[in-house]
């Protein structure tokens, strides 16, 4: 049964709002962090009180391989915004009852690909991460071993929920591109039958 | 496509528009347009009805196959 116009327009509109604050939301935190960075270069004495706490995470930042997770967690978010873009830009036909438009279909491959690749890319990171980390552990810090328990222990709690969520929702938006895809097929045919 | 759509000789040789066609089974121009064109997917039972109704002929006088 089809879903009831009303309530297929405030259902759509809801989503919209919600996508649109997520989006505009990450656009305003990005744009703050990356002036807080600036500011932590150029001048560290103006950032806000609140802030100076965070510059002692820049001083941990040692070695190269210690950028390696922050910097896959930005390039990660860099694409969750990139994604939600696609999402947004896929509402304004849906809106229009639009449904097997060509637009509709091509963002939601296009946003489903990046959530599989930033839920397969971020979360290997974290688990070579996780392991590499506890076997400097092992061997450089508590200086004895303990067998391989500790790095599954590891390796396993590396793995975030989030992850696998993100994944899901990804091979689903792919999924959902192709249903849409097969339904744009149909209707073209139907559009064709005299 | 194998399937040749062949109203517009049958449509001539009764002398009769597509416009009055379309009028007489009840489909647009347009759609009457994409059936003589070969464009079209398919066609239902009951605009083939219509049309052998309306041209007094037979379905095959307006669909040919052609082998590829």
């Amino acid at each position: 049964m089809l879903l009831k116009n009303n309530n297929f327009m405030k259902t759509i509109g809801l989503l919209k709002n919600l996508i649109n604050l997520l989006f505009w939301g990450m656009i305003a935190f990005s744009i703050a962090v990356f002036a807080l960075i600036l500011m932590f270069f150029i001048s560290p004495e103006s950032i806000p009180l609140m802030f100076q706490g965070y510059t002692m995470m820049f001083d941990s930042f040692y070695s190269w391989n210690i950028w390696i997770v922050p910097f896959t967690n930005l390039l990660g978010f860099i694409l969750f915004i990139v994604s939600i873009y696609y999402l947004k830009k896929c509402i304004e036909p849906l809106q229009k009852r639009q449904f097997y438009s060509e637009d509709v279909i091509r963002n939601l491959k296009k946003s489903g690909r990046l959530f599989v690749i930033i839920a397969l890319g971020t979360g290997l990171i974290r688990i070579i991460t996780a392991f590499v980390f506890s076997t400097y552990a092992n061997v450089s810090v508590i200086g004895g071993n303990f067998g391989t328990g500790h790095q599954s222990a590891a390796v396993a709690s590396s793995i975030e929920n989030f992850n696998l969520f993100l994944l899901i929702i990804g091979l689903f938006l792919l999924v959902f591109s192709n249903a849409f895809e097969n339904g744009r097929l149909l209707k073209q045919e139907n559009d064709l039958t005299i | 496509m194998s399937i040749k759509v062949n109203l517009d000789i049958v449509l001539s040789e009764r002398n009769m528009k597509s416009k009055e066609l379309a009028e007489i089974i009840g489909i647009t121009e347009a759609n009457l347009s994409i059936l003589k064109s070969g464009k079209a997917k398919a066609i239902r039972f009951s605009t083939l009805e219509a049309i052998c109704k309306a041209l007094d002929c037979q379905p095959s006088d307006i669909l040919e196959y052609i082998e590829d």
